[in-house]
């Protein structure tokens, strides 16, 4: 028990600091939320900065917004006006969590397939013919992806639209290409790691009794192999999280990682705020899952109290 | 030399090739191609691939192969410089924390594990901001994120030698800790650290690809293969050669890296083959 009390303090702790971080950073950003190419008279800039409590030193702002961020109040949009940064992410993050959520569902089904079949058939065909796909999934851009994918699906057959989020036909492209990257990551991984399961001692003993191959790998190796594939879940959010400022940007989905950088360009301060710590609470929450689940899947870890 | 390049799979020799071709091509730029990269020719723009451009050339009539050419001198030597000088700073960051211990290392660890949780992207978005969207600011934006997996690395590295008999035999005698570092310990972590550095090459690639293409990397008319595959991307549709081959290039670069990065792994780190 103490461990995972350990781990959630850790987590909050770890935010906290990401806030500070970020708001620093942010703010030794040159430039203002109002430096547009009109020149805005004296009197209403003050005003302005007043109103968005601009005129306070970085640390009472600071202050101030965790203040609000206590009671899940992310403040008011500086370039929106009238709205408030927790309408614009409970409208977008729905958006980038179907997005990120498809892509790992496609990405673990992808990769793990492929990961198996190369190390069941080590040294075959079938093999090398995976990884060559896995280290290319690895080494190609993603906007190459999107590039061919609307040059053949949307412009040749016209069969998948090249923009937006509307219908199921929408979403395809972009978890195709978002997925790409991370299923070719899983691949790599579940390959060395079933490899590594089926020289051990336990395997040989179950295919010595007689055990048939596909029980062996199934029943016995699996298993113990997808653990190791569960670490690296954390790390693969997080690369699902960078792709998906590239796909939001190329298929114009209206997610997160879109209004981030609109915010980040405008100095829309509170919206960079709000988008970075939603980000990074999914980001450490992805890592409190894996280390629960390692927990629950590998009774030895609870002796590592 | 040329006996151990022939002793590497043909696919390792392939990529190794390429890489050295890259290498040539970004240093002899000037003398590869007659144009300059910003000479603009607005009467002869978007010219398909022909005996003079040989790639076509772009909205504003500038050759594709020279931009593609100098794109790769940029591109490579952003890559390379904050590659290393990550390389650098990680080696001294988790050095200091292993070699150290106690309330340093934790304190240390602590930060890097922050900056970890930041997804690197939103930080050199940032940072590019702050330093100008220039050389020196996606040289910082790439080296502030960059160095702490090597440091994490070499943490774990000085731990794991710094209890060996052949370190207190050295303490024993009376050697400094500065000169035990350098010469016993450093020698014995390199090996997974070159892995890291053989890594980094192609993330950085790929990371300055991602901000150019963006629109937050550096500013055109600097030609980095991301802006050429940004610029491309308005006319994807008509002339979709003009982001394909900044594309391609990007692809066979990212691949021959990384193909030597794997088989630099399995011989230099044979605990984590495969992985």
């Amino acid at each position: 028990m103490q461990r995972y009390v350990n781990i959630v303090l850790g987590s909050v702790l770890t935010l906290l600091a990401v806030s500070l971080l970020t708001f620093v950073l942010m703010k030794l950003v040159p430039g203002g939320p109002f430096d547009g190419d009109k020149v805005l008279p004296p009197e209403v800039m003050a005003a302005l900065n007043k109103k968005f409590k601009l005129d306070l030193p970085w640390w009472a702002q600071y202050l101030d917004y965790m203040r609000g961020l206590f009671v899940f109040d992310l403040g008011p949009s500086i370039k929106y006006p009238g709205r408030s940064v927790n309408e614009i992410v409970t409208e977008s993050f729905p958006i980038s969590f179907e997005l990120g959520f498809y892509s790992l569902l496609l990405s673990i089904g992808l990769g793990l397939s492929l990961g198996i079949v190369a190390a069941v058939y080590r040294g075959t065909i079938w093999d090398y013919s995976a990884m060559i796909l896995a280290v290319s999934g690895v080494s190609l851009p993603s906007f190459m992806v999107a590039a061919i994918g609307i040059l053949f699906f949307s412009h040749t057959l016209g069969i998948l639209p090249a923009a937006l989020w509307d219908s199921p036909a929408h979403k395809i492209l972009p978890t195709i290409v978002l997925g790409l990257r991370p299923a070719a990551i899983i691949a790599r991984f579940t390959r060395s790691s079933l490899l590594e399961v089926l020289s051990l001692d336990y395997v040989r003993t179950a295919k010595a009794k007689g055990l048939s191959q596909k029980k062996v790998i199934v029943v016995h190796a699996l298993r113990n192999s997808l653990l190791p594939v569960l670490t690296i879940l954390g790390p693969l959010a997080a690369s699902i999280l960078t792709g998906s400022f590239i796909v939001e940007h190329v298929f114009s989905v209206p997610g997160l990682a879109t209004h981030y950088i609109q915010g980040v360009s405008n100095r829309d301060y509170p919206l960079v705020m709000g988008v970075t710590l939603l980000f990074a609470v999914v980001l450490v929450g992805m890592n409190l899952l894996v280390d629960f689940c390692y927990g629950w899947l590998d009774p030895r870890m609870k002796d590592l109290t | 030399m040329i006996a151990s390049f022939r002793a590497l799979k043909w696919p390792v020799q392939l990529c190794m090739l390429t890489v050295v071709g890259l290498g040539l091509v970004a240093i002899l730029a000037p003398w590869i191609t007659p144009y300059h990269f910003d000479s603009q020719n607005v009467l002869n723009s978007y010219a398909s691939p022909s005996a003079t451009h040989w790639f076509g050339t772009d909205a504003l009539g500038r050759d594709l192969f020279t931009r593609l050419v100098y794109g790769c001198r940029i591109s490579l030597s952003i890559a390379f410089l904050t590659a290393f000088t990550s390389l650098v700073i990680g080696v001294i960051y988790g050095t200091i924390s292993g070699y150290v211990g106690g309330w340093v290392d934790t304190l240390l660890m602590r930060f890097v594990d922050i900056l970890y949780t930041l997804p690197s992207l939103i930080v050199m978005i940032l940072v590019m901001l702050i330093f100008g969207r220039d050389l020196t600011g996606i040289f910082i934006a790439l080296t502030v994120t960059g160095w702490l997996g090597t440091a994490r690395i070499m943490r774990a590295q000085i731990l794991s030698w710094k209890g060996r008999p052949f370190v207190e035999a050295a303490r024993s005698i009376g050697i400094p800790h500065l000169r035990i570092i350098a010469l016993h310990l450093i020698p014995n972590c390199i090996a997974p650290i070159i892995v890291e550095l053989s890594y980094q090459i192609p993330t950085n690639i790929l990371a300055e690809a991602f901000l150019s293409f963006l629109g937050i990397g550096i500013r055109p008319p600097t030609p980095s293969w991301g802006i050429l595959a940004e610029e491309g991307w308005r006319s994807l549709r008509i002339y979709p050669h003009l982001t394909l081959f900044p594309g391609v290039l990007i692809f066979i670069t990212m691949l021959s890296f990384n193909v030597l990065g794997d088989d630099l792994r399995d011989r230099l780190d044979p605990f984590l083959k495969g992985k």
